[in-house]
């Protein structure tokens, strides 16, 4: 029996002795590194949002990675991101992506503002609670489009946002063919994760007029121009910030998906 | 700072701490898969995509201590895919195999070369056991969790697959 175990060990011992005679392919790790960094803007954290705040601020934190996401319950914060492999540049492929996602997006392939499609991708957020449990999650499908450098992200998803008072009682209300159609703008700063704002930042937060929001690689500030409407079980919004886009003229956009 | 708190700060979304955490077991996770797949750039792969598909659900992770076991898993799913592929695959077979006789050996003795041509030789479930010990550090009970298989199983056939690989580079 010793001499077995002693045999055991030595098999176990030569396997390893080979495995780590050499180290893993040099750029795997760059390979995997390059990965998060791109994906770094898209991990939100909002461990300071009130939850009030937290499902405007997720939806237009989230606008930077083409997702969605809505807060309820006890939902401190968002994190996640582009669903690995899902992403593409062939317009043909946004129907796979919605056969994963049993969704339909009837994205055009360009608005007739020179908005046109530029990339799609699958997101994935988990919902977190304050302690970083998770809660829930979410699966998106994003479509972004590009215009003189500027990008929207149009998104879809299953089920209905629903929206709360002091959201609509934030945005302007445009009801259009039977469909009612909700934009908004509100003020960000993006801050990188070791980056505390300003007292002054965090007055503004507090009074409602700024939404602060945690992950970028550097502090931002920005304008978010936001529609969002629900249709047939589904929830819509186009998204984009600095764009500079007036509520007719998103919902002509919205108009031209069918 | 301690793992658990790397766990945390990742779950928050911090993505140095999160690839603190990856840096220090993707070795142990490439080795793992590079033995299950027999093929280096599908070791790649599967390593890679572990470590994002991670990323993206680190807030699912329940047990912060727990951040090595639950890589593991991950990655061995992915192995795991893969080699279904292959078996839809026959075809590429064959490629996968002379992959094998390519990969690192610069500094492999002839005996590490001939153990790890036997090892791959064994079946995916005797490779997933053995490497699950070696790699992840599992013990028998976890791999006997991990794999749905009952822990005398999982240590009888640990046992078997070790005496046929001793027997092939004739330690016995």
């Amino acid at each position: 029996m010793q001499s077995n175990r002693l045999v055991d060990k030595q098999i176990k011992d030569a396997i390893y002795a080979d495995a780590y005679s050499y180290d893993p392919p040099a750029d795997l790790k760059q390979r995997i590194d390059a990965q998060i960094a791109r994906q770094k803007k898209e991990v939100v954290s909002m461990r300071m949002m009130s939850v009030k705040k937290v499902a405007i601020v997720a939806a237009a934190v989230c606008a930077l990675t083409g997702t969605v996401c809505m807060a309820g319950g006890k939902i401190a914060g968002y994190v996640g991101g582009t669903r690995a492999g899902s992403q593409t540049s062939d317009f043909s492929d946004i129907g796979k992506l919605e056969k994963k996602l049993d969704v339909a997006v009837n994205a055009p392939e360009a608005f007739d503002n020179g908005y046109a499609f530029a990339d799609a991708s699958i997101a994935d957020f988990d919902a977190l609670d304050e302690d970083g449990i998770k809660v829930g999650n979410e699966s998106e499908l994003a479509v972004m489009y590009e215009k003189d450098g500027k990008r929207l992200h149009y998104t879809v998803k299953k089920g209905a946002t629903i929206l709360s008072d002091e959201e609509i009682a934030g945005a302007q209300v445009i009801e259009k063919d039977g469909i009612t159609y909700y934009y908004m703008q509100h003020d960000y700063l993006f801050l990188p994760h070791n980056e505390e704002p300003t007292a002054e930042e965090v007055a503004a937060q507090d009074a409602g007029s700024l939404y602060i929001s945690y992950g970028s690689d550097e502090r931002q500030e920005q304008t978010s121009y936001s529609l969002w409407w629900n249709v047939d079980g589904q929830s819509y919004s186009l998204m984009g910030f600095d764009v500079d886009m007036s509520a007719q003229e998103m919902v002509d956009m919205a108009l031209q998906i069918k | 700072m301690k793992k658990e708190e790397l766990v945390r700060a990742a779950k928050t979304g911090d993505a140095n701490a999160f690839t603190e955490l990856y840096k220090e077991i993707y070795r142990d996770l490439y080795h793992f898969a590079y033995y299950m797949l027999k093929h280096t750039e599908d070791a790649k792969d599967a390593v890679s995509d572990a470590v994002m598909d991670a990323w993206a659900s680190i807030g699912s992770l329940q047990q912060e201590e727990a951040f090595k076991h639950w890589m593991f898993s991950i990655v061995s799913n992915k192995c795991k895919a893969k080699l279904r592929e292959y078996a839809n695959r026959p075809g590429e077979l064959t490629e996968v195999i002379s992959d094998t006789l390519e990969a690192p050996q610069a500094v492999a003795t002839p005996e590490q070369l001939q153990i790890r041509e036997e090892f791959l030789k064994l079946p995916e479930s005797d490779r997933l056991i053995v490497g699950l010990h070696l790699f992840a550090g599992y013990k028998t009970k976890e791999i006997a969790e991990a794999l749905h298989m009952n822990a005398n199983t999982v240590r009888s056939r640990e046992s078997r697959a070790l005496k046929h690989l001793a027997e092939q580079i004739g330690k016995e």
